[in-house]
């Protein structure tokens, strides 16, 4: 990193206006440092603090953010090549491959699929992203009607994959609030596809043979004023590609080689017709730096990997991950149900609802703020005691839900229990098992509302 | 007792943050304890006679570097090595000129207030907003991780009311908002901490500022600290 943060913040201008979206401009020069944010969110800069910022304070990889009919998909803006560094910022985004050669019925079913393959863990939506649409047919005005079926059947962002400049006007055309990444730019074809991604403001991705003709095509697309570039290097063997998205990632970082500071495009697809080995190649460059991966098809017992093994990886090593505060009923939980309280650490908060499951009695799961910390953990660091529970029981509502004031707590919490009876005088503390495994016999053994 | 930084020869090391942290270096001297608040020189001491190979090796501190900011060459080297090879050299008196690195147990985070001219620090449990713009765990987020981030560091609570804490700014001349409150009275500076803000008095610079004017906060007539 070129300047740390005390160092640009000497260049802004000390107002602590909070325009830039944190509230000081200390806040904001520690993001810049970090490769977070960019300086044009502060209205305020001088010009000439700009031009002796903006070299050194642009993030190392740009963060470009794709449109789509849901949230935006943020890639790029990555600042570490290991996970343990720092953190990975930027999930890949995952596209599904169709072609306007496709059956009907064969384009129906993948869109199908894209709608279908969604799962929810620990709190968090875990889906594809994009849809890929493949110019094959000849005929633009077929991939023009594919574009626009995608963007009225589907929240996916899109990428267009054509080589015919009048085919792919017709598809921005049919798509253009979609904004959709035009693929791609080359040395041939510059002039023509650059002129139709400024015109609409649309990514475009670089294709190069080699890295320094991508490189090369990086410089003169910034020089146009196009910046959202996505980077394809051409390999279309596991070995080159590889290869490759280790050294985009590292000449940015390590070199500060700025023509290469992009996030990356690859399609495991065109690598293997294994449909198996294809997955395998997929989750390889979901750790290995792909900005957007393109899958042939999805499956769902390929894709539901993926997609956890991508957020596993793209989750913060330094803080734990934690499940919401609040009430959660399990197995349709009536007024006699037992009423149970753990942590949000969310390992903790799955095996115990898990537990619970298999007991068959439906009961009400208390959750309780502790910072994604443990029972035992938070419990040693004061924020499991019984005067931060108490007061949680009063205003989390479970009293309107209940008539029994029973409250099971973990048994490693044992000792708070005298406490908690002071503190919630209508309550009768019941300590239930250290180990949520004991939760059935212990539930089917004591429970009594 | 009172063991001084200058008096001895031998610091010890913690590797321990290693674990998740693998920069992260901390190297306790007499007078500036584990940022974790866990460990302080005699703890490292004593680990190491009982765990001679552990992550607590002695570090003869060598030639000075630079005495007022805390620099010794000693240290250098081992901090290059246990590094290995991402840090090579830190200032354990200083928090504008390369501090100490940060893992992510810092028992409480300082940071300068540039418009105050001072130093506030927060503590792990104060979970509001703080004059610098971020919270504690923005804070640990931005700097943590093994890291060298000039103007912000990672300390103990006690480590506060040690001679050394800061010194190369002024020491706690300089603290001008502090967020843990108990703790704070316990410094035995009675009228130093009155004229320091606390989330009370404000959770931004502005706030703070005018109180700090009124009290005749010895920061605000010290040397600029940029
Ligand atoms: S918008 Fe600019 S001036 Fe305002 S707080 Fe942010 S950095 Fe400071
Ligand atoms: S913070 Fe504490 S445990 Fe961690 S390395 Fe330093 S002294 Fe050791």
């Amino acid at each position: 990193m070129a300047l740390t943060g005390i160092e640009i913040f000497k260049h802004l201008p000390k107002t602590n206006c909070g325009k830039c979206g944190v509230p000081t401009c200390l806040a904001f020069a520690m993001s810049l440092a970090a490769g977070k944010a960019e300086l044009a969110s502060c209205p305020s800069v001088s010009d000439e603090a700009k031009a002796k910022l903006e070299e050194a304070s642009a993030p190392p990889i740009r963060p470009i953010s794709i449109v789509t009919g849901d949230k935006p998909l943020k890639i790029g803006g990555e600042t570490v090549l290991f996970r343990h560094e720092k953190r990975l910022e930027n999930p890949p985004g995952i596209a599904i491959l169709i072609s306007d050669t496709m059956a009907e019925t064969e384009v129906s079913r993948r869109l199908q699929n894209f709608k279908k393959f969604r799962y929810e863990r620990v709190g968090m939506d875990l889906r594809p992203e994009l849809v890929a649409i493949k110019y094959a047919s000849g005929k633009p005005e077929a991939f023009a009607a594919l574009a626009g079926k995608v963007k009225a059947e589907t929240d996916g962002g899109i990428i267009l994959i054509c080589e015919d400049m009048a085919a792919m006007a017709g598809a921005v055309a049919a798509c253009a609030e979609r904004k959709p990444i035009l693929y791609g730019v080359t040395g041939a074809n510059f002039d023509a596809l650059t002129g139709l991604a400024k015109e609409k403001g649309l990514p475009v991705v670089a294709k190069g043979a080699s890295l320094d003709e991508l490189g090369g095509l990086t410089d003169r697309l910034t020089k146009l004023g196009i910046k959202d570039i996505i980077l394809d290097s051409g390999a279309r063997s596991l070995k080159q590609t590889y290869t490759d998205q280790v050294s985009i990632r590292r000449a940015p970082l390590l070199n500060k080689v700025r023509s290469l500071g992009f996030p990356t495009i690859v399609f495991p697809g065109e690598m293997t017709d294994n449909p198996l080995k294809e997955a395998l190649i997929a989750a390889t460059f979901m750790a290995k730096y792909a900005g957007i991966i393109v899958l042939s098809d999805f499956s769902g017992e390929t894709l539901f990997p993926l997609l956890v093994a991508r957020m596993n990886l793209f989750t913060d090593p330094q803080r734990p991950l934690a499940t919401g505060e609040g009430i959660y009923e399990i197995g349709g939980p009536n007024e006699n149900s037992p009423v149970i309280i753990t942590c949000n650490f969310s390992l903790t908060y799955f095996i115990v609802s898990g537990e619970i499951e298999n007991t068959r009695m439906p009961a009400y799961l208390l959750i309780k703020d502790t910072e994604g910390l443990s029972v035992m953990t938070a419990w040693a660091a004061g924020k499991f005691s019984a005067d931060s529970i108490a007061p949680f029981i009063k205003k989390c509502g479970i009293a309107d839900k209940v008539k029994h004031r029973k409250l099971i707590i973990p048994g490693y919490l044992a000792s708070e229990s005298g406490g908690l009876e002071e503190e919630l005088p209508d309550w009768e503390i019941l300590i239930g098992p250290r180990e949520a495994a004991h939760l059935t016999s212990y539930l089917k053994n004591t429970w009594k509302s | 007792m009172c063991k001084t930084d200058e008096t001895t020869e031998i610091y010890y090391s913690c590797l321990l943050c290693q674990s998740f942290a693998p920069s992260h270096v901390c190297v306790v001297s007499p007078e500036r304890t584990g940022l974790c608040g866990s460990y302080n020189w005699m703890d490292c001491k004593a680990s190491n006679e009982i765990n001679p190979t552990g992550p607590n090796q002695p570090v003869p501190k060598g030639e000075t570097i630079d005495a007022r900011l805390g620099q010794w060459k000693g240290v250098n080297d081992f901090v290059f090595k246990a590094s290995r090879g991402k840090v090579d050299h830190y200032n354990f008196y200083s928090i504008i000129n390369d501090p100490m690195t940060t893992c992510g147990c810092m028992e409480c985070i300082a940071a300068i207030l540039p418009i105050c001219n001072g130093i506030m620090t927060v503590n792990r449990d104060f979970m509001g907003m703080t004059p610098c713009g971020m919270k504690f765990t923005t804070l640990a987020g931005t700097i943590g991780g093994g890291i060298t981030t000039p103007g912000f560091v990672g300390h103990s609570k006690y480590n506060v009311a040690q001679r050394k804490f800061l010194i190369a700014e002024g020491g706690i001349k300089r603290l001008v908002a502090v967020r843990f409150n108990e703790r704070a009275k316990e410094l035995g500076i009675p009228d130093l901490m009155d004229r320091i803000a606390d989330e009370t008095i404000g959770t931004t610079e502005e706030e703070i500022l005018p109180f700090l004017t009124e009290k005749n906060h010895p920061a605000i007539t010290m040397d600029p600290l940029m």
